[in-house]
């Protein structure tokens, strides 16, 4: 039984990303011919260190979170299941904007390190809250109040910032972006997101198993806490990563596994790979639009993904609605 | 391979506290391959359960369960997904896969981490052949008629090549032919040396099909044994409240008319 419907998903999506990230690199609000840069262009750095890690990064949490959406659906066997839906992303997010207020942000890696800190907190929470249960319902709800218990928190610090300035700077940053990225960051994201992605891999087989529901994926050998421990490691290490590069990005986890899944045989694992890389294509298509369109002020990737992903949602749950009713 | 599944002195309490209460107390009974065995009871007499301890899905308070000499409990989730196999009463089916994908998930306790070599391709090829599935293996799980569902849902069963097959009601839904040929195709998978367990309602089904039928009633075992031994009208009235007739078919088979409360 082959894996694919379209066997060639996965070296045409490697193809595409192969080509996409070399445009990536070339386009921008200045476009440098790669005839010029073999002949010994001083623009080099603009590639060499802006564009480059820019590009890095949105491959690496691009493809992260497409896996991660993509195993959160196998995980909770609903198709609207998104990463962010645990709260770990908010509580993330809430370390970096803590860290923002307490004025410490400058130095980029403190601010990536409590937006860790406040993931790890979260996969934390959500462990002692699920306990050995292993219970998907008890997970999920678990999710959900950290989810909201950290938005308040971030709305709260929000509305205590000090200065003007700092809540503009605590905003933009929640907007989510990749602009101005080093290979500071690239070089902390990348680790852990990878370490993430192969450990949300290695979940594979016991989500095909739960496709048969949680009493019949038992008698198939899955072991419900291992999965469980899987999941929340995985998710945890790729959204907090990303979260501390990036900001919020909404709606790759939710979309990509979607486009994907007709593609399959709709097993959970035949789904995450090329989940992982539609998922870095999408964000690095993105990335790039916003980056060379012609704005004024460039349009934050963040708010591009909404602005996308919100009616997709939408096209989504009237498409389910017509098929239940 | 001779081994048994064996239950043990077996009890199980469900809920906490002042309500909670025992739904099966010190049941013991031995499975052997090659055999039919109907466990019947009436609603609340704890089959359900029973089924549960067996298939490991469910830890018994006390007593124990075998497989072989081995405790259920010691034997990896891999290696108990290899050697029994469990139909629940509700099957779920997510992702709208296929028919051939469904019937490879079976494969899942033995396949390595790559997919599936040949001996696994060759359990699933033989699992849809056997239920007649493979006519209809392109087809999504959900557009599939009652019959052909539970056809489907018995292959995927049968690519594990289980040595116990346990299955809780599984003619639950079906019409009367397709419960005859579901039947059949489990004594089928008994002769080919597998130990089939059943969980029916039908007291006629469990006359007419199995080696050997288990009792409950109120979360205990009462009877054990041949089927003619076990459904005699006075123990069907005692447990069920229903006056019964053991009647002969036709061809000589024997089965049970129940003729109303008594």
């Amino acid at each position: 039984m082959r894996a694919q419907r379209l066997p060639l998903l996965i070296p045409a999506l490697l193809i595409a990303l192969v080509i996409v990230s070399g445009l990536s690199l070339l386009a921008g609000k200045v476009w440098i011919a790669p005839a010029e840069l073999i002949a010994g262009d001083d623009r080099w750095p603009i590639i060499a260190e802006l564009r480059l890690p820019r590009v890095m990064l949105a491959l690496l949490i691009g493809g992260g979170l497409g896996m991660a959406g993509a195993a959160m659906q196998g995980y909770l066997r609903n198709p609207l299941a998104d990463p962010g839906l645990f709260g770990v992303s908010a509580t993330a997010a809430l370390g970096a904007v803590i860290s923002i207020f307490l004025g410490l942000a400058a130095t980029p890696m403190v601010l990536s390190g409590f937006a860790l800190a406040g993931a790890a907190l979260a996969v934390l929470l959500l462990s002692v809250i699920a306990g050995q249960s292993g219970s998907v319902i008890v997970f999920t709800l678990a999710g959900v109040v950290i989810s909201s218990l950290a938005g308040a928190l971030t709305a709260l610090v929000i509305s205590l910032a000090p200065t003007p300035f700092a809540t503009g700077q605590i905003m933009n940053w929640l907007m989510g972006a990749l602009t101005d990225r080093s290979w500071d960051d690239v070089m902390l994201a990348a680790p852990l997101i990878v370490l993430g992605i192969i450990v949300i891999a290695s979940a594979g087989r016991a989500l095909d198993a739960l496709t048969l529901g949680e009493a019949a994926a038992r008698t198939l050998g899955m072991r419900p806490a291992v999965l469980q421990a899987q999941i929340v490691i995985g998710i945890g290490l790729v959204v907090g990563a990303s979260v501390a590069a990036s900001g919020i990005i909404g709606f790759v986890g939710l979309i990509v596994p979607h486009l994907i899944r007709p593609l399959t045989n709709r097993r959970p694992s035949a789904v995450l790979l090329p989940s992982a890389l539609a998922g870095a294509l999408l964000l690095l298509v993105a990335d790039s639009v916003v980056r060379a369109a012609p704005t004024v002020s460039e349009l934050r990737l963040g708010i591009a993904m909404s602005l996308l992903g919100a009616p997709f949602f939408l096209a989504l749950l009237l498409k389910m609605r017509r098929q239940i009713g | 391979m001779t081994a048994v599944l064996e239950a043990r002195n077996v009890s199980v309490s469900l809920g906490a506290g002042p309500a909670r209460n025992a739904v099966l107390t010190d049941a013991s009974l031995v499975l052997r391959k090659g055999e039919i065995t109907a466990i019947i009871g009436p609603n609340g007499a704890g089959k359900s359960t029973l089924l549960a301890c067996l298939a490991g899905l469910r830890a018994p308070e006390s007593g124990s369960v075998m497989l072989g000499e081995v405790p259920l409990k010691c034997i990896s989730a891999r290696e108990r997904g290899q050697r029994i196999g469990f139909l629940p009463q509700v099957a779920e089916v997510n992702w709208d896969i296929d028919v051939a994908t469904l019937v490879t998930l079976g494969r899942l306790p033995h396949q390595g981490r790559w997919g599936q070599n040949t001996a696994d391709l060759a359990a699933i090829a033989e699992a849809m052949s056997a239920t007649d599935t493979a006519q209809f293996a392109s087809r999504v799980v959900g557009t599939l008629s009652g019959g052909e569902r539970a056809r489907a849902l018995l292959a995927r069963v049968l690519a594990g090549q289980p040595e116990f097959l346990l299955a809780d009601e599984p003619l639950a839904n079906l019409d009367p032919r397709h419960q005859f040929d579901s039947l059949a195709l489990m004594r089928r998978v008994a002769t080919s040396g597998a130990g089939v367990v059943l969980v029916l309602h039908d007291l006629g089904h469990a006359m007419r099909v199995a080696d050997r039928v288990v009792m409950m009633d109120g979360g205990q075992i009462v009877a054990d044994g041949e089927p003619a031994a076990v459904l005699t009208p006075d123990r069907i009235g005692a447990v069920y409240g229903v006056a019964s007739h053991p009647v002969t078919l036709a061809d000589g088979a024997p089965s049970l008319v129940l003729s109303g409360p008594c």
